[in-house]
């Protein structure tokens, strides 16, 4: 009896985490960049594509989406700078942020890499009539630290579970 | 008018003082209803409210607590916020920006959870000291209140009696629960003071520690403790709420006291407020509590002025709203070389308290120095981006700013000064009732303590900690810790209630809380309420037992 009983719970969980899920794709799939046609489809995978030289970590296509949106409307021409900045890319055959920013001279491309990088790291577009919040844990701002630090309000730890150690700056982490 | 009420114990305001009176008498048998003038908002929707803010916003912790318009309180997001409700004057204003929620729970919400009692000298800097006012009690009276405080509220803190405030003195009950442990940063400060003769002491705090407490999970270091606790780790009102409830307590929330109206033997006979449709109600009682803190509470008095009552309620001495007191703050932002780490455990969680004891008290104020133990990952990262960097070079700043950077602070004791004044100001609110008007100067005594003693101070600890830069604000700022404006005392003449914090001039109203502080102190104020809150409630029930 007891087993069936865990085994209910467990189900349960499952269920209800599963209808969770199913709630977060009817919602993404509502809203206003998912429901877009393929080319729009399209400059998103080029915004990722972008992303992923500015940004050498993982990056979560989700997040990605949001920031793409938020951005295409807050910037004008959002989506030929995005075209400007893969060109670019692909003509210099940069592979990376370190090789591509010192190259990138146009101020205009230039700022808008910088603020591509920004909304990655911050979670957040800052707009004329408002912020985007984008996203909270999965701000890349909060990776550099999680070897020691929480995300605040959520936990890392078991009650009363840290400690005094200070642990060195050069040990980054992997993210 | 007839009230459309009736309750034994009538309570305006659901913060701890309120809450902590309720269910003691609900407990000896007594029906009690509560006003709040604001909403009751779940905590899940003020997590929520907080995760969605913009990283810039989240160090205004009243950001997450959207005001209803019957029920407004503090906003600091722009300076046209800031100005909206509280109406503040005098050379020190910025320092009088109190900080509170007019939700159910109120201030608890977004307290730190920090409960350093006040010393046996605190209590008597008059005739110690010869400056600011003698308690009308010692320490000993105070003492049983605050072991019973610490229990109902769940607060630990150490067992050995060097590491408690006050150091080496007799308590009647032990904490409930042992300390939290210290993070990385907490320890640096701790070892490096003590090179100085300051010592940082593990603070004791209302928060659970290894272990739950009254229905309540222990701390996991969510690093939230404000704005607010994501797992109710921390004591808030809100955790009491529907315990109270539970006991047969009524909370009428929406409900803004806007009158006390008094009979003609001199008692209060009816709390009269509005709805947020704005119709007027009443409720009558045997007993009436105003515990909807230092502000709101005098200003409440002031309003209910009347024929009978013609400088308000409470008031023949004419010291309701004055000695209007906080610990005046200096923050200093310090870069360092070495990683420091703060940000690993709560918020906050140690303090050091022996630099606000001691004879020089007789020229200046005496202080607490902290350290904050908040995660300065979204400072860091929001620092780094506006740089300008990327890639490795992004990364590393990031972790170094998190990492090598801090903010001390030192919150000053105040004296009672009767020109620190609440009056009622000519601009009036969404009801049409008018705001606090606040005069604020934080005093020649707290001056002296900032140039003479604490800013030297503050820059030898911020050099022995490694700092390589070092900035510290250039004005006194609020440390929320609302006291005095319904002062305590043994005179009439000079006092607004007697040491049950009973109005000298109704025997059927209290006024518990920060308002009735006789002085300030250098700590925390919350755990002192809670304790004369206690010993508030012992009075109304023997009062309500006996007639």
């Amino acid at each position: 009896m007891a087993l069936f009983h865990a085994e209910l719970k467990i189900n349960r969980r499952h269920l209800l985490l599963g209808m969770s899920a199913l709630a977060t794709v009817a919602s993404f799939a509502q809203s206003k960049g998912f429901a877009e046609p393929l080319h729009q489809s399209d400059s998103v995978s080029r915004f990722m594509s972008v992303s992923k030289i500015l940004v050498p970590h993982q990056l979560n296509p989700v997040v990605g989406h949001r920031i793409y949106v938020a951005l295409n409307d807050v910037e004008e021409n959002f989506d030929n700078t995005i075209h400007a900045i893969h060109n670019f890319i692909v003509k210099t055959a940069s592979v990376d942020v370190e090789h591509l920013m010192p190259a990138l001279t146009d101020e205009k491309l230039q700022n808008s890499a910088l603020k591509i990088i920004s909304a990655w790291y911050s979670g957040v577009v800052h707009g004329k009539s408002g912020d985007h919040v984008i996203a909270f844990e999965d701000a890349l701002m909060y990776k550099v630290s999680s070897d020691v630090m929480t995300i605040p309000s959520y936990a890392k730890s078991a009650p009363n579970a840290w400690n005094a150690t200070a642990v060195p700056l050069l040990n980054m982490p992997s993210f | 008018m007839p009230s459309d009420l009736n309750s034994d114990v009538v309570i305006v305001g659901t913060g701890v003082v309120g809450c902590l009176i309720a269910e003691q008498a609900l407990d000896a048998g007594f029906s009690v209803l509560m006003l709040e003038a604001g909403p009751r908002v779940s905590r899940d929707t003020i997590v929520e409210n907080y995760r969605n803010l913009a990283p810039t916003l989240r160090n205004h912790w009243n950001a997450p607590y959207p005001p209803k318009p019957w029920a407004p309180h503090l906003e600091t997001r722009t300076p046209d916020e800031a100005s909206s409700y509280l109406d503040l004057t005098g050379p020190n204003a910025k320092a009088y920006e109190q900080g509170y929620v007019r939700y159910a729970g109120g201030a608890t919400w977004h307290w730190a959870g920090i409960c350093w009692r006040m010393t046996p000298d605190d209590l008597r800097l008059k005739s110690l000291y010869g400056v600011g006012r003698d308690w009308a009690f010692s320490y000993d009276v105070l003492e049983p209140y605050y072991a019973r405080a610490e229990h109902a509220m769940g607060v630990c803190g150490p067992g050995d009696p060097a590491l408690q405030w006050p150091p080496n003195t007799a308590r009647s009950r032990p904490y409930p629960m042992g300390p939290i442990p210290f993070g990385p940063g907490e320890q640096r400060l701790t070892d490096v003071a003590a090179t100085l003769g300051m010592q940082n002491l593990p603070a004791p705090q209302a928060r659970n520690s290894g272990v739950s407490f009254d229905g309540r999970p222990p701390c996991c270091g969510n690093n939230n403790c404000f704005p607010v606790c994501p797992i109710a780790a921390k004591y808030d009102a809100a955790t009491a709420l529907p315990r109270i409830e539970a006991k047969g307590g009524q909370i009428i929330t929406n409900a803004v006291a806007y009158r006390v109206e008094t009979n003609s033997q001199k008692k209060v006979a009816a709390i009269h407020y509005f709805d947020s449709d704005k119709n007027s109600h009443s409720v009558a009682g045997k007993i009436f509590v105003l515990a909807c803190n230092g502000i709101e509470t005098p200003k409440l008095l002031l309003l209910s002025a009347d024929e009978k009552n013609p400088s308000g309620v409470a008031n023949s001495s004419d010291q309701v709203g004055r000695n209007m007191m906080d610990q005046p703050k200096l923050v200093a932002d310090v870069e360092m070389t070495e990683p420091l780490w703060t940000g690993v455990g709560p918020v906050q969680s140690s303090s050091i308290m022996n630099t606000s004891q001691g004879e020089f008290r007789r020229d200046y104020a005496g202080a607490m120095f902290r350290m904050e133990n908040m995660a300065r990952s979204t400072l860091g990262g929001l620092a780094a981006l506006e740089k300008g960097l990327y890639g490795k070079a992004l990364d590393q700043e990031i972790r170094r700013l998190s990492a090598c950077t801090a903010r001390l602070t030192v919150e000053h004791e105040p004296l009672p000064l009767p020109f620190n004044r609440l009056t009622l100001s000519d601009k009036q609110d969404w009801l049409g009732l008018s705001r606090p008007r606040i005069h604020y100067d934080v005093g020649d005594y707290v001056r002296r303590s900032a140039e003479q003693y604490t800013i030297p101070l503050l820059k030898k600890l911020a050099a022995a900690l490694g700092a390589t830069d070092i900035r510290i604000s250039p004005e006194f700022l609020h440390s929320d810790h609302i006291m005095g404006g319904v002062i305590m005392g043994n005179d009439p003449k000079d006092s607004v209630v007697d040491v049950d914090c009973r109005a000298h001039d109704h025997e059927n109203l209290f006024l518990p809380g920060g308002g009735a502080m006789t002085t300030g102190g250098s700590g925390n104020s919350t755990i002192t309420m809670a304790a004369l809150a206690i010993k508030a409630a012992d009075a109304i029930i023997g009062q309500l037992h006996h007639g």
